[in-house]
This record gives structure tokens, sequence and C-alpha cells, in this order.
């Protein structure tokens, strides 16, 4: 396959990815509203199994694909460079831009944890017949797993940060204005983040309780 | 201004084949005024008149424009002037007593030959590949039967301005070719001379870019900071889509 | 007496008439035929690329890594073209007329007028390929004056014409290399011409990775090598730049013609200590809108912005008041060096003049100015840790090209049958003074329209392949190469190659630069063969041969400069007038212009070599002046 296109499959799936935290983070945010709906909006999924199993299947397409095109272009990419440089500077190179290999392994770790805990709910088997919202707050307490989720999102802010451009660079759509897109994913990584992170913050800080 | 006295660490290969490894040497009383190529030039006429083997470096036009030189210098490739080849990289910028670290492009598709000096000619083979407009000589119509919009011709420019250096592959992490790929799919797309063939010639420079080992792009944008010419990655873009339309 | 062939008739059907007059050859012959091009510039990128084009079997050969790193890459300026896109009165003939003149009467009528005819089909072909030459606003190409002219045929793209028109002919030698009708050797150099029987059938290269000696045979072998200007060490030419080749085809037997035309181009960057290893060419393009001036006074040391404009010597308008600043090059660099010799230049040394954008600026913005010359004033700022937007740019004049070359006759052929020399590396067109834009204009139409007609011509009567490589003359020559490179390495001395061309280059440029005498001539001629005996008995050349070795080809290359100059000098010796690039003090009008004899030197100086040590013969070509009269340059 040649290089473009794998990338192209790479920023394709990133993009849809980056649609999944959106919905996903829409959902979760429900948190503020009380158990009640919280609670309710699983439910209410599953009165839609075809919509769900799409949207799983998609996901875990988009993931599969994600990881694999990751896989065969840093394979390339590292043996594109046999001999390391002993000295090497970046001039403009973001952090974010020079770490998305790590990141997606963080992010990669991140999920399994995030689904054993809230989906399979083998984390914390003491809560794992309790209702989902307070489950999430039980487990948010507990400051490593708060802290955890939070350092998590870090991560998930940096990938996202390049990502986002990077995959508008891929699917060309810089050609015009290459900083509206950067500033955008700049923008969009800081809002997901921020409401993902906003939901173990304020549960351990005590403003959502059981 | 007052002279200059640099202590080099510089890599020095017999081979492609053989191990390399970091050598110091001293720089005393350069002057300021001097390229960098001329300091080096200098460091050399020493080792010859002890019948040392110089340093290999590649150089020939020495104003920014040929391209052959190609060295790392303090972890930048040409050193860390903005837009600047090493031989226009002038002495003035370093400081008295600095260290300074030269190695060579670093990249698979680009074998070492000897000490600084790389084999690029897989960015012939690129160019080979499509990098051109197939007219026979004198088979042009008048060059006014084709209008060029005046920007579009501007466009053309910025990306044919690369000189070949490989800059862009030695910056990147992945050493990856797609901002000199880029340049030239770029230049060629902005003109009407350059339509009949852009599908064919897009992939065909692509393929034989991947074929050449280069990494590919994870944007960056390491190259265009680098590049002397101050290429855009703009092209990369535009390669891109060029591509996909192929 | 040499003998150009030029076809009967009048001027502007002699092309037309010879290109008629040559039989095609049958397309399956064609591919028979093996062709050798040497250098991969304007010149033989683009003649290998049309010879591909056509059908015939080419291998080109360049020392550089790529082709495409040839030295016209570095041209600046423009490629002239007569156009008349402009509706300024420009025509073929208004262009044949300017290079005559500007060539100061020393070229061949019928060679440039075929330039001149061709040089509208070279823009047309650079279009076709994509050039991205500049644009007006309409979609239509632009077109800008340069020295020498008064009318504006110039196409340009940016600061960078030559860089665009070659990467356009390195893209049309790709295509055919992928087409796999031409064979590309880089890193592989000329050593020697093979002449069997009198003709020229191949070469003696080096590969420059392995060291490894190769004879390639050919049925023709077409040189386009570039010129010499690094005979005098700093130059403007790129420091590979050698006279190698096509010294040693002389050596051969290929007349070496005008060697002394050399020019000094006026606005370069001056020197800024012993260290420097190449000087930097502003493009002339830049005398468009920059005045050139140096203070009135004598050793008149106040910085620039403190000398009043009544005490500042715009000379060149002063001196040539229709041309002014646009004077040609020989003319403006002399006329820098006087106002240097009278004391009166500014900068380190006392080696420069200015020249002064503030009124175009003033008048024009500094946005014009930008788009006009940003990236050259970015190259001054760069060299010179100077603000040319602010303090005006201090230029000198520079050895810059050389007009002289191999002898040729009007198909490009040498006087060995067989060996074809273009671009640069031949005499052919330009005189003893070339215009600004015209280097990149006769290297494309040499190279694309003029050999393809006259390679063909003469391989009708050859019969393809009749050379095998085991010849006496291919064992022998690749013997003579083998014992020259061992001599180089065994001498194992205390100096590097540099050393000695660096004495080569003082004595060249003091006593064989702007300005020439007989004293100095004679002074040059005995020094010279004193620093080439140092050379063989102190050189270091450290390395191997088997290897990749730039300081083995250095010295190889110096010491071809070493013999080559006392040719030069010779020549300019033996020239006892003054015309263009070529001033003998001794031969000077009463204000200091060049003063040509038309009476004993209206001809063109071949020289033959005679064996070593021996004195080259000096044969003539007599140049008829038919169509134009011969007056002396004015460009007052």
């Amino acid at each position: 396959m040649a290089s473009i296109s794998a990338k192209i499959l790479m920023a394709l799936s990133g993009l849809f990815l980056m649609g999944f935290l959106l919905v996903h983070l829409l959902g979760n945010l429900q948190i503020y509203a009380g158990p009640e709906v919280f609670n309710a909006y699983p439910e209410t999924l599953r009165h839609y199994p075809v919509l769900l199993w799409t949207a799983r299947v998609l996901l875990i397409l988009a993931f599969t694909l994600h990881i694999l095109t990751s896989i065969y272009l840093s394979t390339k990419n590292k043996a594109a460079r046999p001999v390391a440089y002993a000295q090497k500077h970046s001039v403009q190179a973001s952090l974010a831009s020079r770490t998305m290999l790590l990141g997606g392994l963080v992010i990669l770790g991140f999920l399994l944890f995030h689904l054993a805990h809230l989906t399979w709910r083998w984390v914390f088997p003491e809560y794992a017949a309790l209702d989902l919202y307070t489950l999430t707050v039980l487990s948010f307490q507990n400051s490593l797993v708060a802290a955890f989720y939070v350092l998590a999102q870090v991560f998930l802010a940096l990938h996202l940060s390049h990502g986002f451009s990077s995959a508008a660079q891929t699917l060309s759509l810089t050609r015009w204005c290459a900083t509206t897109f950067r500033f955008a994913g700049y923008a969009f990584a800081l809002a997901i983040t921020l409401g993902y992170v906003s939901i173990p913050v304020s549960i351990w800080l005590g403003l959502v309780h059981a | 201004m007052s002279l200059l006295n640099l202590k080099l660490r510089v890599w020095r290969q017999k081979n492609g084949t053989s191990k390399g490894a970091f050598v110091n040497y001293d720089a005393p009383n350069i002057s300021p005024d001097m390229s960098f190529l001329e300091m080096l030039d200098v460091v050399n006429e020493k080792l010859i008149t002890q019948n040392q083997e110089p340093i290999a470096f590649e150089s020939d036009c020495r104003e920014g424009i040929c391209g052959a030189c190609s060295m790392v210098i303090n972890g930048i490739p040409h050193g860390k002037e903005r837009g600047t080849t090493a031989c226009q990289l002038h002495m003035r910028h370093f400081k008295n007593g600095e260290t300074i670290v030269i190695e060579p492009w670093r990249a698979r598709a680009f074998p070492l030959i000897k000490d600084l000096v790389v084999d690029r000619t897989a960015f012939d083979r690129i160019q080979q590949a499509g990098g051109f407009v197939s007219v026979n000589t004198g088979s042009a119509p008048d060059a006014h039967a084709i209008l060029v919009h005046k920007d579009n011709a501007e466009k053309a420019f910025d990306a044919a301005a690369c000189i070949g250096c490989g800059a862009c592959v030695a910056a990147c992490k992945n050493a990856s070719a797609m901002l000199f790929v880029g340049s030239k799919i770029s230049q060629l797309a902005h003109l009407p001379q350059g339509d009949p063939e852009r599908k064919r010639r897009a992939k065909a420079m692509v393929m034989q870019m991947d074929a050449e080992g280069f990494g590919s792009c994870t944007n960056t944008l390491e190259c265009e900071a680098v590049c002397p010419k101050e290429i855009s990655t703009r092209v990369i873009a535009e390669l891109n889509w060029e591509f996909m339309r192929s | 007496m040499l003998n150009a062939s030029i076809p009967e008739g009048p001027i502007a059907d002699k092309w037309a008439s010879y290109c008629d007059a040559s039989k095609p050859i049958n397309p399956a012959n064609k591919r028979k035929y093996h062709v050798i091009v040497v250098g991969t510039g304007l010149a033989g990128a683009s003649a290998a690329a049309s010879l591909g084009e056509l059908g015939f079997r080419v291998s080109t050969f360049c020392f550089q890594d790529s082709p495409r790193r040839a030295h016209s890459i570095a041209a600046q300026g423009g490629i002239n073209a007569a156009k008349n896109y402009k509706n300024d009165g420009d025509s073929v003939h208004r262009l044949f007329y300017d290079t005559i003149k500007g060539g100061d009467f020393r070229s061949r009528e019928a060679n440039v007028y075929r330039l001149a005819q061709l040089s509208v089909k070279i823009i047309d072909q650079c279009v076709a390929q994509g050039v991205p030459f500049a644009r007006e606003y309409g979609g239509l190409l632009d077109n800008r004056s340069f020295g020498g002219s008064l009318v504006s045929r110039t196409f340009y793209a940016r600061g960078q014409t030559g860089q665009q028109l070659l990467l356009g002919a390195y893209g049309a030698l790709n295509r055919q290399i992928a087409a796999g009708t031409v064979k590309s050797y880089p890193r592989t150099e000329m050593q020697d011409l093979v002449v069997i029987d009198g003709q020229a059938k191949g070469i003696i290269t080096r590969d420059l990775l392995t060291g490894e000696l190769r004879a390639h045979m050919a049925d023709c072998v077409v040189l386009a090598t570039g010129g010499y200007g690094p005979v005098f060490y700093l130059s403007t030419n790129a420091v590979g730049c050698n006279v190698t080749a096509t010294y040693r085809a002389y050596k051969k037997g290929a007349f070496f013609a005008n060697p002394c035309y050399t020019q000094i181009h006026p606005t370069c960057i001056p020197q800024s200590g012993d260290h420097q290893s190449k000087l930097t060419l502003m493009s002339e393009s830049l005398r468009n809108d920059g005045r050139v001036w140096v203070p009135l006074k004598k050793g008149d040391a106040r910085p620039q912005e403190q000398i009043p404009e009544s005490e500042r010597d715009y000379y060149l308008e002063r001196k040539y008041p229709s041309y002014g600043n646009l004077a040609p090059r020989d003319i403006s660099s002399r006329a820098a060096k006087q106002v240097c010799d009278e004391g009166r230049g500014v900068g380190p040394g006392g080696r420069g003049v200015y020249l002064d954008f503030s009124d175009s600026i003033k008048r024009l913005g500094q946005d014009v100015i930008t788009a006009r010359y940003g990236n050259l004033f970015d190259m001054y700022a760069k060299i010179t840790g100077e603000n040319p937007y602010q303090t005006p740019m201090r230029i000198y004049p520079a050895v810059h090209y050389t007009m002289g070359g191999l002898w040729v006759d009007y198909g490009l052929m040498s006087n060995l049958p067989g060996l074809f020399v273009l671009g640069e590396a031949n005499f052919s067109d330009h005189g003893a003074n070339r215009l600004g834009a015209s280097a990149l204009m006769q290297g494309l139409a040499d190279g694309y329209f003029v050999l393809p007609y006259t390679v063909a011509s003469y391989l009708n009567h050859v019969k393809p392949g009749a050379i095998k490589n085991t010849d006496a003359q291919v064992t022998g020559g690749l013997r003579e190469t083998h014992e020259s490179i061992v001599r180089l390495m065994s001498v194992r001395g205390k100096h590097s190659p540099d050393y000695f061309h660096r004495e080569l280059g003082k004595i060249m440029w003091n006593d064989c630069g702007m300005a020439r005498t007989e004293q100095s001539l004679k002074n040059a001629l005995s020094e010279i063969p004193k620093i080439r005996e140092a050379f063989w008995k102190d050189v270091c050349v450290p390395g191997s041969s088997q290897d990749y070795n730039p300081v083995l080809e250095k010295a190889s290359r110096v010491a071809d400069f070493l013999e080559f100059a006392e040719l030069l000098c010779l020549d300019a010796l033996e020239r006892r007038e003054s015309c263009g690039g070529h001033f003998r003090e001794e031969f000077q009008t009463e204000d200091g212009e060049a003063k040509r004899d038309d009476k004993n030197f209206s001809h063109v100086a071949a020289w033959e070599y005679r064996g070593s040590g021996q004195k080259p013969t000096r044969h003539q070509e007599e140049l008829a002046f038919e169509n134009i009269a011969l007056a002396q340059r004015s460009y007052k």
C-alpha cells in the first residue's frame, strides 16, 4: 500500500474517532444532570440495538484501522532512519507531533482500562452491581483512578492537538489555510479534554456526589 | 569583529560499510565573515598539509542554489539560520569558544558515502518517475498560447524553488521526502502544462518515493522549518490531493 | 586559415539551408548510434534529452552527484529572446545586432544570427515544460531589460532563471532516462578524449566514488563542460567548475579559441578576506533600479549617508548618459576599477562601489523592490551581514564567464571530426564580451535546437559502432590517465592543491584580469611555470585513488589550470588590441575605452597544442562583417 493511502486511512479513522469522542463526551456530561438522566442514557441506547451495534462495529473497525495503519507506517518510518542522529534539535515540530505513537499507546492502554472499569466492571468488583452513576462517582473518589483518568486525558489532548490538523493536512484540506486547521485542532483538543477532565475532577472535589 | 576559536565534533566514516565516529578538531582564528564551508576549508587545508584525509563534504556553487551542501550543524540541517544553506551560513552566527557538532544527512534512502557525503540519487529516480512535462523539443506552441494566472505562476514558482538538497528528509523524524516530492508535484499542478499528466505523475512519484525507503509524513512541519528555500508544507497537502485524485 | 563551414546565402536563410541540406537518418538506424554528452548543464542536458527524443542512444556524464547541480543552476537574471512581446521594436535582427556589438565585433555573424533566430523557440519550449517564468496580471509573460540593450527582451523567473531553465532541461533528460534512451553517469569525470584516426570516438572517465577508470566508446562526443573561470581561483563559478575536459581535448588536438576573452562581471559582492573560496554575483538586473556611485573626493572615508548628493559621482550615468547604469559588463567593470584605482573605492581595501537603491525605493516603494529583487537582497544580507534596504550594496567586479573555448565550426563541431562543443565550453557566439541573459540563451539554443541537427548531419557519414574499446588508442589512454593519477598521488608534498590554485589565481587576477599589459602578461608567463613546478614538487593528495577522494579531483583540475593559464596569457599577449573583456592598457582611446585593431585582429585565434613544453600554434579564422558594419562601440 502506498504510504499516502495508509495515511489517508489513518486520517479518516482518526476523524471518525474524534467524532465518537465528541458524542461520547456529550453523553458523559449528562452526569451533571443527576443520576436519573445519566443512568437513562445507556438504557436509551440499548433501545436501539441496531444503531448501537453499528456504532460499536464501526468503532472497533476504526480503532483497528487506526492501529494497523499506525503500525504499518511507524514500522516504515523507523526503518527509514536506521542510524540515529547523535544530536538533533527540532525547530518547529511540536511535542505532540513528535510523540504521536507514544500518545497513541497511552490512549490505547487507557481505553482498555476504561472499558474494564466502566463497561466490563472488572476494576472494582465490589461496585459491579451498582448503577453506572454510582459506580462512576464512587470510582472517581479514589484519587489514583481520578488522577489516571486526568493524565490519560492530557495525552489525549496532545494526540488530538496534532491529530486534528494532521488529518486535515493528509486529507489536503489545508491547501488554502493551514493555520486555521492548526488552531481548530488546538481548540478541539482543549474542549474535548476539558470536558472529559471536568468529570473526575468534579467528583473528586465533591462537586458531584452520590 | 574579532576572530573566533571554535571546536568541531565531526562525524568521520570511511565508507558506507565501515563504522563511523565523531572526531574532535580545533578551528582557531576563524573570521566571522567566512562561510561555514570556508571554515571547514581552513580545517581541511591543515589536515591535508599533515597528509591526513580531510573531512569529506559536498559543495559546488557556494551560493545556495545547487543544493550540493548537506550537513547537520548542531542538530539542524544547514544550521539554525532560517532559509540558509550551509554554504551561505556565516560564522558571525557562532560564538567564540563554541563546540559545533557536524553530522551527515541520516536516512536509509541516502546511503552514506564518506564522512558528511551521502548518496542522494534516490531524488533523481523520483524525478525520473514523473517529475516532468512530456514535451519533445520543437513541439511547443508559442509561449503566449498558454496563459497562466499570475497567482498560479507565483505558487508554481514557490514550489519550484526546491534545490533538491535533502534537508527536508534529514530533518524529518521519519526521513520522509514528501516536501521534496510535493514541491515538484505542486509546481506542475499549478500550471496548465502539468495538467494532462497530473494523475500519472502523482502516482508514479509517490510509488518511487516509497520504493526508495523514505518514511511517510506525520505532518510535524519540521521540513519547512529547515528548507533553505522555505518551501511551505502546503505542497505536501497538494501532493496528498493530487495523489487522492490519481 | 580555419574554415567555419558557414552555409552560403543571405544570413537569415543560412540555418534553414543548413537544415535542408542535411539528410535525416532512418529512425531504425538512429538507435545504433551512441552519443556521449559530457556535462549536464543547460547545453548538455538539453542536447542529451533532445538526442534521446530523436532515438539516439545517449550517455551523459557529470562530476556532480546529480545532473541538476550543474552550474547553469546559478544563473540569476534571465534569458534573452527576440519575441518583441513588449512591442518596443525588438526583432531577430536587433538581438543579432546587440550581440555582435556587445561582443565588440569579435564573434561570428552567422552563429549569432542563428542564435537570435532560435531564441524565440527556446522560450516556447521552456514554457511548455512548465518553467515558471514571471507573468503579468493578464497571464502573459513578463520581460525586463538587461545590460547592453535598450529593449526589454529578458524573460526571467525571479532571480533564479538558470535554476528553473535547468530544472526544465533536467526534467526532459529524466524523461529520456526513464524511457531508456539516455544512460546517466553522475559522479563520473571525463579524464581524456579518445581520438582514433583523427576522429573523436570516446572518452575515458574516472568513477569518483571508486576511482575506476573506464573507456566509453561512441560515434561522436559532445562536450558541454562549461567555462574556465576558476583559472582565476576566485570567480562567481562553482568551486567544481574546471577546464579539464576542454583542456584535455585540446591536448588531443582540438583547437582552443580566444582563451583570453574572459568576462569580469561588474556586480559581485566584494571579497571579504583571504579565506574566500568564491565570489557571489548579484544579478545584473539590479542595475535596472540601482544607481552606481562612489564619492567624488579621493579617500572620502565618511559613511555613505553623510556624503551629500553633490559629492557623489554617479560615474556610469556621467560617462554613458544613454545606457547609464545599464552599460555592458566589460565597460561597467572597467569603470569600477578605474574609480577604485583613483582611490575613490568604498569598503574594506577600497575595492568596492555603491549600488544604491534608495531612489528606487522612494519612487517605487520597498514592496516593489522586494518583489523584483527580494531574494538577491536576502542573499546580500546573508553574506555581508548588512541590510541593503537601508545601506547601499557594495559591489566589485569578479570573474564570471569565459567567452573563449574550444573552436567550433558553424555546426558546433571542433576541428576534430566527431567532437562537438556546446555552451560556455565553446567560443562561438559572444565574441569578446557576453551580454547579460545571453548565456542561458546560447546554452539552450545549442542543446535543444542546433546540435540535434548538426550531430545527425555528421553521423550520416559515420558507420555506427565502428570502434571497440580494445583499440590501442583506448588502452593507451587508460594507461596515461592511470599514470597521471599515480603521479599526483605520489608527490606527497606539503601543500594542498588549493594552495597552488590560490597562487595561480593571484597572478592571473593581477596580471591578466580586468586590465592587461605586455609586461604584466610576460610576468605571468614567467611566473606560471614556477607555480606549476612547485605544484608537482610539493602538492599533497592524502587518501587513496581507489576511493572517493575530493582532494585528488581538485589536484587533477588544478594541474590542468596550471597549464591552461599559460595558454590564456599567451593568447592575451598575442592579441595586441583591446576588445570587450580583453583590455590591453596599451590599446585604449583617449577617454579610456577599448581600442580595437580591426585591421590586424578581426579574427578568431585558435590554438593548437604542439606537445608539452612546446609553444602552441596560433591559427586564425577571419571574421567577416557583412551584415553589421564594424564600428567602435558606443554606449554614450
